[in-house]
């Protein structure tokens, strides 16, 4: 694991795309901080970290990093002898995603002087600006997970690349797109049905080969799914209130982070939710890479 | 050594190995033969872990290579058909690289480094880019890596191509040098490689396993016979009455030959027969001298010609 994480480490500092990372998101963060809590006259720096200019630079900026992650191993064919050595896939994974959350951790580093610098001002909360930061950086490091996981399901660097934006893009919009649906409980009830049935289609793609009779598993899982939930409803209806914006809210990582971090108090549950991003879209990416060996 | 047992591999609906099972001993040079397409890389990628099979198994050294496979994959160094090489590191810093992920010892190192660079031929440019290397070059570093660590077994896929002639004769003999200490299967299309290097030939077709032998028994087992081309000095009837005389012939054949009055026969016996000898002694009892005597072995190109594509009749019908 330490191998891969100094050759990874090397490759972004004897090419220019690791001084670039820290340089350019340094000067946005600067300016949005200057801009929002300086200038602005805000002691708090949770404030200037859930401002959109710093999610917009997220989105551009983490696929410049993840793109070439595995798409460029693979292409190149380098990823031979990484899974031909005698080294587990999980370590391989871990490895290529500590060197870039160190890339990563620099410019956060960085931003660890600005509560310093407003506590020159006057009375400000310390506690609660490095709690911010920490969280931001939490945030930041699902990001780079996902990034990673897309990186692992393509050969090609820059489908790598405009898969993460997109999706990164539609996580920062989702917040937004939740408006749109009516908190209705009918309507929410619906919604979890359709999941219900997108579920069984994406088993029964998945399974039809490897399993017997997976189309009956399929109809099974949806009717059992749609059962359940039309169940639920005539017992409560009221549990379905507002569901379907809470499920969307909850996926989408940026909403999360302002959701913690903007009332100046330390939640654990946003440790254990970032944590728990970061987890999930690593197995993801050990599962995909695995999955091409058997096909 | 390795044992690879009833190996299948799918792409999809397309069978790539078919129920591929064989073995490989200790301190030998195995060429593996196949047409393009035979899944010869496919089966090499399978033995060293990279790829997974769709059924069978593989063990290398005792250990399974899903089971264990850091145990197994420990055991192999492997130089893919294309060297995976990174472009933006020096050869140094690249074995560094492997050095690490093999997990050699930090002191053993620079001994191994010393001998392996010499070895490959690549102590000179130790401090250029890969990038700005040569074809022949990057090969070596890639053989270089295979070779770090000293593996029981080493697996090279195609290992000569693209070098020229001298570059080849070169690398043959390091593939020579490297039996004393090693294990190694080779890959190749190019059958005077196979002659000259390996100890033990493995011929796959469409997936299968077509022929395993040594170089000289598969060239007599094939054609199932030994041949002597001779031309001899003398009418072509006298030279059937002699061939007719003589025990162990299984067919001959004779064509008159105007040149000088000489006649040429093409004289076919058992596998395990050489009848150079009785020949000799035949004519010259005869007074027929004979000018001119070739021991015709079925070359390893109509082997593998004969081999490959008898099996894909086979399958048209």
């Amino acid at each position: 694991m330490l191998a891969i994480y100094k050759k990874e480490l090397r490759t972004y500092f004897t090419t220019m795309t690791g001084y670039a990372f820290i340089a350019f998101f340094s000067l946005v963060s600067g300016f949005v901080f200057y801009y929002m809590n300086v200038e602005g006259s805000s002691a708090f720096v949770g404030y200037f970290l859930r401002y959109s200019y710093i999610s917009v630079i997220m989105m551009v900026l983490v696929p410049v990093l993840t793109m070439k992650i595995f798409a460029d191993e693979r292409h190149s064919k380098t990823d031979q002898m990484l899974f031909t050595a005698p080294v587990t896939v999980g370590k391989i994974v871990m490895g290529k995603y500590l060197a870039v959350a160190t890339v990563f951790s620099i410019p956060v580093a960085v931003m660890l002087t600005y509560p310093l610098i407003m506590m020159d001002y006057g009375d400000t909360p310390v506690g609660a600006n490095y709690a911010a930061i920490a969280g931001f950086w939490l945030m930041g490091l699902a990001l780079f997970a996902i990034g990673c996981f897309v990186s692992s399901i393509t050969e090609n660097q820059i489908i790598s690349a405009v898969v993460t934006f997109a999706i990164l893009l539609f996580l920062f919009l989702l917040q937004y797109i939740t408006g749109i649906f009516s908190t209705d409980a009918l309507v929410s009830a619906i919604a979890i049905c359709v999941f219900v049935i997108l579920f069984a289609v994406i088993y029964w793609l998945v399974a039809r080969k490897t399993v017997d009779k997976a189309a009956i598993y399929a109809v099974i899982i949806a009717l059992a799914g749609i059962a359940v939930v039309v169940a639920l409803y005539f017992i409560n209806s009221s549990m379905f209130d507002g569901l379907l914006q809470n499920i969307m809210l909850r996926c989408s990582v940026y909403y999360m982070f302002t959701y913690y971090f903007s009332a100046e108090v330390i939640d654990i549950g946003s440790f254990v939710y970032f944590i728990s991003v970061i987890g999930f879209f690593l197995f993801l990416t050990v599962q995909s890479i695995q999955k091409r060996r058997w096909s | 050594m390795i044992e690879v047992k009833n190996l299948v591999k799918k792409y999809g609906d397309h069978m790539a190995v078919k129920d591929l099972s064989f073995n490989i001993e200790k301190g030998k040079i195995y060429g593996f033969l196949g047409p393009n397409g035979a899944g010869k890389s496919t089966t090499m990628n399978i033995i060293t872990g990279y790829l997974a099979a769709t059924e069978g198994q593989v063990i290398v050294n005792g250990h399974d290579i899903y089971e264990e496979p850091e145990e197994a994959k420990k055991c192999i160094g492997y130089l893919p058909e294309i060297p995976p090489l990174y472009p933006d590191m020096t050869p140094k810093e690249y074995l560094e690289f492997s050095a690490d992920l093999k997990g050699i010892e930090k002191k053993r190192r620079a001994e191994q480094f010393k001998e392996i660079s010499k070895l490959t031929g690549i102590e000179d440019v130790m401090n250029r880019l890969i990038k700005n290397l040569s074809k022949g070059y990057r090969q070596r570093v890639g053989l270089a890596q295979a070779i770090l660590g000293y593996p029981e077994v080493i697996i090279l896929d195609e290992p000569t191509v693209g070098l020229d002639p001298k570059q080849i004769v070169e690398i043959r003999d390091v593939i020579k040098g490297l039996s004393k200490r090693h294990t190694v299967i080779l890959s190749t299309h190019i059958m005077q490689e196979v002659s000259a290097v390996c100890d033990e030939v493995i011929i796959i077709a469409h997936g299968e396993l077509v022929a395993r032998d040594t170089p000289d028994n598969l060239g007599k087992h094939v054609s199932g016979s030994n041949t002597v081309e001779l031309s001899v000095k003398a009418p072509d009837y006298k030279v059937k009455a002699i061939l007719n005389k003589l025990g162990g012939v299984t067919k001959f054949e004779v064509h008159s030959d105007n040149d000088e009055g000489c006649t040429k026969a093409l004289v076919s016996t058992g596998v395990d027969k050489d009848l150079r000898e009785d020949l000799f002694y035949a004519f010259a009892n005869a007074k027929c001298p004979i000018v001119a005597m070739n021991y015709s072995n079925t070359s390893l190109e109509d082997v593998f010609i004969k081999v490959t594509s008898g099996r894909q009749t086979d399958r048209r019908r």
